[in-house]
């Protein structure tokens, strides 16, 4: 028999002929498909499940921003975000952009602001209330005197500080409408809340998506949605990545005003970057950070700035005109934790002591 | 045991699925999760998961010093020093490198990652 006449007569035998064999035939290239099914669906489902989550870092609001979105469509998201945040610096919060509503405020003391930086404006200046002023967004002409942080850092004299103080007073902002007006001399800032209003923008942005979970923080002001997360408190007297305890937080916002966040040491002695608005001078409080948590963005920035000047009694009853909570580290390395917030926060350095 | 499958069937079979499997999940294992940290004075002033850097960006972590980061990687892009020895450095991409500006005692260090937390306050 020629050879390949031998081939066709093996492989009739083995597998035509024999119904044994055509099952086991059937078999083995069912085998082989399914293997290869799994294979590439185990491919797949990696390029699949990394579409349901995105993590991002990006510089926004004069921050490192930090992304974590889970669900389809998540980068989008982020960029969505991104690019709200940078539009909103850029027309409505930005001393220095010519083309925004606080800088337009500021030269000419009176300027139309749309909705949402009305409603921004109005939130602040109820912080400003009910802290007593001790928050305070016309501070920004003694903040920029001071210099705290930046490459020419000084201490104005005591007149020159009596000066700007005169123009430190929330008060005189008036909003009729859409129309806001200040004092002549007035300098309105709404950056000491623009992180958290980027937590707020981040929100709304996420709301209108089908985004599930996401954690979104710029600088150290977080949003926290869809789900519980466990929020590392910084050690205000440690590194950068240093944390002192860890707070199980559900869906919320979250900020911190710390001592060490900007300083500058002039003459020897380091002087930090929030001013009391009743001194003109470095709050001194006695607080080294503290961190608030509620249910909106601009408020916990607001919230956590104006506790850390008032100090822990009377920042403790500011948050509970708020419905917030926080945990305050004082310089004695004592924690006074907000009650909502004691069983849920775990102290990881025990150089600290969290005190009732 | 079954004519129709043979022992030898079952385990090649196995072996393939083992095979490919691992195969799968293997870059996942090396993935780097690596953090830069960034020291002025000895002190940390900001730490960068240098995985989740989407598009490069540069800042300054003090005066007359500039920082370059990208998906992976840190360098010290720009410096006032004489020696510029840290710019010559150039790229940190692996867990352990460093490198400092000394004169303006600006430090890079990158280091893999460690957390019992989603994201940090301060």
């Amino acid at each position: 028999m020629k050879y390949h006449e031998k081939c066709y007569k093996i492989y009739k035998v083995s597998f035509l002929n024999n119904k044994k064999t055509k099952t086991k035939k059937f078999l083995s290239v069912f085998a082989v498909i399914l293997a290869t099914a799994i294979v590439v669906s185990l491919i797949f489902a990696d390029y699949i499940s990394s579409k349901n989550y995105s993590e991002k870092t990006s510089f926004a609001m004069a921050t490192i921003s930090t992304y974590k979105v889970w669900g389809d469509d998540s980068e989008e998201i982020i960029n969505q975000i991104i690019n709200t945040v940078n539009d909103v610096e850029k027309n409505s919060l930005s001393k220095y952009s010519e083309t925004s509503e606080i800088y337009k405020l500021n030269s000419e003391s009176s300027a139309q602001m749309s909705d949402l930086s009305i409603s921004w404006l109005k939130s602040v200046i109820d912080v400003a209330q009910k802290s007593d002023g001790a928050f305070d967004p016309t501070i920004g002409a003694l903040t920029d005197a001071w210099g705290i942080g930046s490459d020419s850092p000084r201490v104005p004299d005591n007149a020159e500080i009596k000066k700007l103080l005169s123009s430190v007073d929330y008060s005189k902002i008036n909003i009729k409408e859409n129309t806001v007006s200040i004092g002549k001399s007035q300098s309105l800032d709404l950056g000491a809340v623009g992180k958290g209003i980027a937590c707020d923008i981040a929100k709304s942005t996420i709301e209108k998506s089908e985004i599930k979970k996401a954690i979104v923080a710029f600088g150290g002001s977080i949003l926290l949605y869809g789900d519980t997360f466990d929020v590392g408190i910084r050690n205000p007297l440690g590194d950068a990545d240093d944390v002192l305890g860890v707070l199980n937080l559900s869906e919320g916002f979250v900020s911190t005003s710390g001592n060490y966040e900007r300083t500058s040491v002039i003459d020897g002695k380091t002087y930090h970057h929030i001013l009391d608005p009743k001194t003109g001078c470095p709050s001194d409080s006695d607080l080294l950070s503290v961190t608030v948590y509620c249910d909106n963005g601009l408020l916990s920035d607001a919230l956590s700035t104006a506790c850390f000047v008032l100090g822990k009694d009377k920042g403790l009853g500011l948050l509970d005109k708020y419905n917030a909570s926080g945990v305050f580290i004082d310089t004695n390395k004592n924690i006074f934790v907000s009650n909502e917030l004691q069983d849920k926060f775990e102290l990881k350095d025990t150089s600290f002591k969290v005190v009732e | 045991m079954n004519k129709l499958f043979k022992k030898g069937d079952f385990i090649l079979t196995v072996l393939v699925l083992i095979i490919c499997v691992a195969l799968i999940f293997l870059p996942k294992l090396s993935s780097k999760k690596l953090i830069a940290t960034i020291y002025v004075d000895g002190t940390v002033v900001e730490t960068i998961k240098l995985d989740e850097v989407e598009k490069p960006y540069t800042f300054s972590p003090h005066y007359n010093v500039e920082v370059e980061v990208q998906k992976g990687k840190i360098r010290f892009s720009k410096s006032d020093c004489p020696d510029k020895l840290c710019v010559k450095s150039g790229w940190l991409e692996t867990s352990g490198a460093t490198t400092a500006c000394l004169p303006q005692e600006v430090v890079i260090s990158v280091t893999g990652e460690k957390s019992d937390f989603d994201i940090m306050t301060y």
